[in-house]
Order: structure tokens, then C-alpha cells, then sequence
């Protein structure tokens, strides 16, 4: 099957080459014995080409110097000459393919392809291939004509400049008509719109290069004007594909041929027969190459700016994407050069530094921003992240504080500060993580494993110490003394209740801190009754008197139930606790509603808080009557969270009437009927 | 047998402090808080031959307090009662050259430190 078709393909270029042969042939300058031009070699040129270096090449070597000496033969060379001819086309064809196959590999083999004529180096490299087979196969063309006719030498050149033509015009033609050929049918990339534009500019190309061709040629016979044409060489290769271009161009040389052989146009008033030839094949020639060249250059800067066009679409769509992450990060980004200039900057930055007034100058002064080290020591200017970035240094996770009138609180960074590489001016990166509420936590946790640790430790120490004492009293050998005894345990039990009370309120603050709240409307009058309720039957257990809790009527609230027990024990709790020895505790509960709001209300007339310790009451382990009252310090911390989880907020104030404290609430209210 | 003062605000361990050291027939004053101890300090007419303190004393704390002490009896021995939790507090006790003791501890470990405490005590003069 592959020969069949290997063999079918020799057959049809050597068919090709006849054809071809035989119209050149018809071109014949009497006195010089050879055609003006010479459409053959770039068949031979084409069939070699997509041959090339296989072991078919044998097959069609032998077929083209048979069909070469065949054509020349029939046309009336004497055998002598036809026999060079044929050497010729054949050294001409195995040169050209020497040259090529080395200089641009894309256009020489079985996958050689008329879209590989696409750089300008390749028309360059196809002329220069051409010029210098057909300077080769000269050797045997014309070298043999010179011997069996009397020309002078310009038939060399005139040999040299029609076989060179005849593959330039021919070659990247045939290429892409076997392209067109093997892709027929497969996909068609041209817009109809823009399909209909080329055709009219084609359908004005060829009538006006035809008037052109019957003005310069057949109508006007005084003026030397055939370069007028080359205008129409570039119109097409400036405008058109190198196929349009490549076509234009013969069809253009196949009509000043004819017109010349037929005595017409100015190349035609050139008596000796050899100047002729020359002229009309350098004529054809420079138009081809004139075409070809500038129909490449044209596709190589279509191609390069179809590049570019998709290198800066992806430029762009990449910055964007940088830009769209730095602008989401949670860390600040700045890229600043060396003259204090910011070259980027993203929102965390601006919200982490502050939005300075200075900044807007989109240039960095240090002193706006208020870089204090977290000691609280200023910054010096050769101390920035950015200044020794700037200086070559790498800053790994640096801590520095930045208070500032945006930033009044102040705020912790943690700053990582690098030199940029290949910046001009040199260029720095500097990142900005806020460890503010990390620190805090850190702190604050250390702090509290300290107060835990402390406060269970003491009575830990306590049950050991009495306990070891008790045994000592035990086992003495004097008679036991009861009352010290009971003194011993006395301080064990205490101890033992203070580890009891710290552990749950451990586990309340947990609670308060973690339990996940499902507010629902909640009967604030019952809970803050059954709640009172239990306080009086605790006191009456113990043997003291109930305190008097007075409870108003409440608004319902939307709160987690559990949480809000939490609430109004701790609070009740601390009014009945914390009473001068021989009060009667008496609370009285009260609230209103405030829009959504609920204001709850406890005053008791109890020892009160003492001045500047109403906001640090509700601080975590703080304690105002650390003497004489047992406490934790955790149960009021434990009622602010809570409130703070609704929503709402809390306060402490005298309570003047008594001398007592009022606690003050705010809680989401529940609609109306609900509760 | 020495004149101690115990300096700590939780009295059930203050109370448990000063009941070992009379049984080794030291002679106690026990006071809850910094304030007392100044106090206390201001009307003797001696300072005490040791100070077992706390360092986690509300207001000012058992470092500030020994300084504070020692204000009058430069070499006043010191003996460190605490929970020790951080770097930071052991260095500042450390500093003050003091002995100390973590919480809980035996009485035997008491013992022994107050008797280091009162040996380092430098000879007059």
C-alpha cells in the first residue's frame, strides 16, 4: 500500500516536472538554446523536497533524469545537451536539498511543510540554498549548452538567475499547495467577516495588477517602466499570506513572459536574446523575492505580536492574581525602594501601620508611624526592618510596637524584612503579622496558669501541712487535746472547700467561655425567683438568717438558660456573701426595657467596692475584699463573659441608698409575649 | 531559737508556717500582707532575724517587700515561700540572694530551709 502511494507520488511530481518542462521549454530563447524560464526546477525542488532523505530518494532521482532528458529531448535538444540538462536538474534538485536539510531542517523531508516558511531567515536561506544549487548545476547546464551553441557567457548567469527563480517562486508554493492539499477540509480559522475584506482586497489586487501589467507592458511601448510592477510584488506580500504572495508572483511572471516572448513591453525592445533572458529573470526573481519576503515578515510580526499580545494578557491576569491575594491576606505586604518610596502596599499594611495622613505621600517617615521595640523604646532610623532590609539584611519574625494617632491602642507586629533581588533602586519587602490577641493569649494564659497553680497550691499546702500536724498530735504520747484537733481539721476542711470552689469556678469560666450559646426566651422573674429561693434555703441550712431578695417584675429575655443561672447565682451570690457581719443581706432586683434591651438590676446594701476597683472587679481572678471573704476572683469574670456572649454589657456602681453596689445588665429582650 | 517574721496572706498556710517554726521554738510574729510587715517592722525595736514571705503578695510583692526590709537590716535573711511558675519570679528571688521553698512542702523541709536562711546570715561587723 505504502509503495503504491510512494509510487503514485513519483509519478505525479514527474508528471508535474514534464508539464512544467515542456512549458518552459515553449520559453526558449532561439540563440541561447535555453527557456527564459524554467517552472521545472522548482517542481523538482518541491518532489525532492518532500521525498527527502529516504530511500524513495533513489527511485525518484532515476525518475527525474529519465523525465528531465525525456522533456529536453522531445523539445529538440540533441541527446548531448539533453543528457547535461537532465544532470543538472537532478545536481540542482540534490544540492538544494544538501543546503536546506542543513540550514532550515523544517523545509526539507517528509515533513516539510509550507507553514515552516514562516521567519524571514528562511526566505533568506531558501534564496541563498536556490542561488547557490542552481551555481552548482550550472557546471552542467550551460557548460554544455555553451558547447553546442555559439552564446556568450552571459548564459551562465541568465542559468544561474532562471533555475533560482524558478525555486523561490516555486518551492514555497508547492509546499503549500501540498499543505492546502493534505488539510483540506480541516477547519476553516478565518471569520466570514474578515474573509470577505480579503477577498475584495484580492479582487482589487489582481485587477489592479492586471491594468498595471497591460499598461506597463502592452499598451505602452516608449517608456522603461516594468518596475511599476514590483509595487504590485509588495502590495501582495505586504497584505497577503506567502501562498497569495507566492501565486501573485507567477501568475505575474507567467504574463510578462508571454508578453515579452510576444515582442511586447519594455524587456522585449532588448535585441540580444542572452542580455534578455538575464533581465527578465532577475526582473522575476527580485518580484518573487520582493513578495515572499515581505509576506513572511508580515506572518513573523502577526506571530510576534499574537505572542506578545498573549504574554502581556498573561502578565496582566497574573498581576492580578497577585494583586487580588496580596489585597485578601490578613498580613500586611510593603515593597519599598531605597529613596523611602512605596512601590506596593496592600490593605492589610494600611490597617495594620494605620492610615496615616503621611502615607497618602505614598513615602515612608519612619517617625509617623510610631515603631516603638516592645520594651517601649523608640526605633532609631538605622534600627528599621526596612532600612536594614535595605542594607542587605534578612529580618526573621521581629517584634515591634506601633502606636500611632490611627493606632492609639497600639498594636504588636511581628515583622519579616527581605532584600529584594535585581530591583532598581534596590527594593525591600517587608510582611507585617499582627500578634497582638496571640500575645495577649499567651500572657494572659501564663498569668492564669500562675493564679490557678497559686491558688490550689496554697491550699494544697494547707491539707498537707495541718494534716502532718493532726498526725503528730495523734500519735504524741500526752492525751489528745479535742479543741486543737478540731482546729487542725477546721483548716483541712476550709482548705479542701477553697480546692472545690476554685475548681468549679474553673469549670464554670470554661463554661461561660465554650458552651455554645442557643438563645431562647427565658422567664426572668421565675429564674431570678428560683434562683433566690435556693439562696434562702442555703442560708437556713447553715444555720443563718435567708437574705431578703426582692423581685420586680422582669421583662423575658433571649439567652441561653444555662448561662443565664450562671449569671444571676454568681450574682446573688456575692450580694448575700459579701455583707458587713450582723447585716441582713437584702437585694432587690429590678428591670426595664430599652428598645431590644433588657436593663437588669441588682442593688444590695452590701459592703460595696471600694473606690477605683468597679471596673477591675470583673477582671479574672481580681478580688476587691480579698480578706475576710472567701473568693476565687473568678465569678464576676464568669458573669461578664456571659453577658458579653449575649451581646450585652455590665457595670458596677455605688449604690447609694444603702451603701451597697448596683450591678447593672443589659440582655437582648425576647419579643413581646414570648417567656 | 530566732525571731522570725512570716509575711503571707494566705493565713491558713501563714498560720501552718508559724505553727512548725514554734515547735523548733522560734518566736513567730505572722503578719497577712506587705503593709503590716512595714508596719510592724516600723515599731519594733529590732529587726527579726529572718523573713519567711510569700512572693505573690497582693499590692507589693514579697521581691519589693525584702527590699524594702532590707532598707533597715541590709542582711536581713530571707526565705521564699511561693509557687514557682516562671523564669522571671525565680530570677527576681534569686537576685535578692534568698533561700526558697515551693509550695507544698514538709515541715522537714521548712526546717531545713530556715536553718540555711539563718546560717547565711553574715557576722556582724
Amino acid at each position: 500500500m505504502i509503495v503504491l502511494r510512494r509510487l503514485g507520488t513519483s509519478a505525479m511530481f514527474a508528471t508535474m516536472f514534464l508539464l512544467a518542462g515542456l512549458l518552459g521549454r515553449l520559453t526558449v530563447v532561439p540563440e541561447t538554446a535555453l527557456a527564459l524560464v524554467w517552472p521545472a526546477a522548482g517542481v523538482a525542488a518541491v518532489w525532492f523536497a518532500t521525498t527527502g532523505w529516504t530511500r524513495w530518494l533513489a527511485v525518484d532521482v532515476a525518475v527525474l533524469f529519465v523525465s528531465s532528458w525525456a522533456v529536453n529531448d522531445a523539445t529538440g535538444a540533441d541527446t548531448h545537451l539533453a543528457l547535461a540538462l537532465a544532470a543538472a536538474a537532478l545536481v540542482q534538485a540534490l544540492a538544494l536539498g544538501v543546503l536546506l536539510s542543513r540550514w532550515s531542517p523544517h523545509l526539507w523531508g517528509p515533513h516539510a511543510s509550507g507553514e515552516g516558511l514562516t521567519r524571514f531567515v528562511d526566505v533568506g536561506r531558501l534564496l541563498a540554498a536556490a542561488t547557490l544549487a542552481s551555481t552548482v548545476s550550472a557546471i552542467f547546464g550551460p557548460a554544455s549548452a555553451l558547447s553546442v551553441t555559439d552564446s556568450d557567457g552571459l548564459i551562465l548567469g541568465s542559468w544561474v538567475v532562471r533555475n533560482a527563480a524558478g525555486i523561490v517562486v516555486l518551492f514555497p508554493l508547492g509546499l503549500m499547495a501540498l499543505d492546502w492539499w493534505q488539510q483540506r477540509g480541516v477547519g476553516q480559522t478565518s471569520g466570514r467577516d474578515r474573509g470577505q475584506a480579503v477577498s475584495a482586497e484580492l479582487l482589487a489586487l489582481a485587477i489592479v495588477s492586471g491594468a498595471t501589467c497591460w499598461l506597463v507592458f502592452a499598451v505602452n511601448r516608449d517608456l522603461p517602466v516594468p518596475f511599476l510592477l514590483l509595487g504590485m510584488s509588495v502590495w501582495a506580500g505586504s497584505r497577503f499570506p506567502p501562498a497569495v504572495a507566492a501565486s501573485h508572483t507567477v501568475l505575474l511572471g507567467a504574463a510578462v513572459v508571454g508578453l515579452t516572448l510576444h515582442g511586447l513591453g519594455p524587456f522585449s525592445t532588448i535585441a540580444d536574446g542572452a542580455q534578455q533572458a538575464l533581465v527578465v529573470q532577475a526582473y522575476l526573481g527580485l518580484a518573487a523575492l520582493l513578495a515572499l519576503a515581505l509576506s513572511v515578515g508580515r506572518l513573523e510580526a502577526t506571530a510576534l505580536t499574537v505572542r506578545l499580545t498573549g504574554s502581556e494578557r498573561e502578565a496582566t491576569s497574573r498581576a492580578a492574581m497577585v494583586r487580588a491575594i496580596l489585597d485578601s491576606m490578613a498580613d500586611g505586604v510593603t515593597v519599598v525602594d531605597s529613596d523611602g518610596q512605596v512601590v506596593l502596599r496592600n490593605p492589610a499594611a494600611s490597617q495594620l501601620l494605620g492610615d496615616l495622613a503621611e502615607d497618602r505621600l505614598e513615602a515612608v517617615v519612619p517617625s509617623t508611624y510610631g515603631l516603638l521595640h516592645p520594651d517601649g523604646t523608640p526605633v532609631g532610623h538605622a534600627e528599621m526592618p526596612l532600612a536594614r532590609a535595605l542594607g542587605g539584611e534578612r529580618i526573621v519574625d521581629a517584634d515591634f510596637f506601633v502606636r500611632n494617632p490611627t493606632v492609639p491602642d497600639g498594636r504588636l507586629l511581628q515583622v519579616s524584612a527581605t532584600p529584594l533581588p535585581d530591583t532598581e533602586p534596590p527594593s525591600a519587602v517587608v510582611v507585617f503579622h499582627d500578634v497582638t490577641a496571640e500575645r495577649r493569649e499567651r500572657d494572659e494564659l501564663a498569668s492564669f496558669a500562675g493564679v490557678v497553680a497559686h491558688d490550689l497550691l496554697n491550699p494544697l499546702t494547707t491539707v498537707e501541712g495541718w494534716s502532718e500536724a493532726l498526725a503528730d498530735e495523734l500519735s504524741a504520747p500526752e492525751p489528745p487535746d479535742p479543741d486543737l484537733q478540731m482546729h487542725h481539721l477546721d483548716r483541712i476542711q476550709r482548705a479542701a472547700r477553697r480546692m472545690r470552689d476554685l475548681i468549679n469556678d474553673l469549670l464554670a469560666y470554661t463554661t461561660a467561655r465554650d458552651l455554645k450559646i442557643n438563645p431562647v426566651p427565658v422567664d426572668l422573674t421565675a429564674m431570678v425567683e428560683d434562683v433566690a429561693r435556693g439562696r434562702a434555703e442555703a442560708s437556713r441550712v447553715k444555720g443563718g438568717e435567708a437574705p431578703v431578695i426582692t423581685v420586680g417584675c422582669l421583662p423575658a429575655v433571649l439567652a441561653e438558660p444555662v448561662l443565664l443561672r450562671q449569671v444571676v447565682d454568681n450574682l446573688l451570690g456575692n450580694s448575700v456573701k459579701y455583707v458587713a457581719p450582723g447585716v441582713r443581706p437584702e437585694i432587690d432586683v429590678t428591670a426595664h426595657r430599652d428598645e431590644h434591651l433588657v436593663v437588669l438590676e441588682f442593688h444590695d446594701n452590701g459592703i460595696g467596692i471600694p473606690a477605683g476597683q468597679h471596673a477591675r472587679v470583673f477582671d479574672t481572678f481580681h478580688r476587691a475584699h480579698a480578706e475576710g471573704y472567701r473568693g476565687t476572683g473568678l465569678g464576676l469574670s464568669i458573669v461578664k463573659r456571659i453577658v458579653e456572649r449575649h451581646g450585652g454589657s455590665i457595670t458596677a456602681s455605688d449604690n447609694p441608698g444603702t451603701g451597697g453596689t448596683t450591678m447593672r445588665l443589659t440582655l437582648p429582650a425576647a419579643a413581646t409575649g414570648e417567656g | 531559737m530566732a525571731r522570725v517574721m512570716v509575711v503571707e496572706d494566705d493565713t491558713d498556710v501563714g498560720d501552718w508556717i508559724a505553727y512548725c517554726l514554734r515547735q523548733d521554738d522560734h518566736e513567730i510574729e505572722a503578719v497577712a500582707s506587705s503593709e503590716e510587715a512595714l508596719a510592724s517592722l516600723g515599731n519594733a525595736t529590732s529587726p527579726p532575724d529572718l523573713v519567711v514571705l510569700d512572693y505573690a503578695l497582693p499590692g507589693i510583692d514579697g521581691v519589693d517587700l525584702l527590699e524594702r526590709l532590707r532598707g533597715t537590716d541590709p542582711d536581713l535573711p530571707a526565705l521564699f515561700v511561693t509557687v514557682q511558675w516562671t523564669g522571671k519570679t525565680l530570677q527576681r528571688i534569686d537576685a535578692t540572694g534568698a533561700e526558697r521553698l515551693a509550695k507544698p512542702f514538709e515541715p522537714r523541709d521548712l526546717r531545713e530551709a530556715v536553718r540555711r536562711a539563718l546560717a547565711g546570715r553574715r557576722s556582724p561587723g
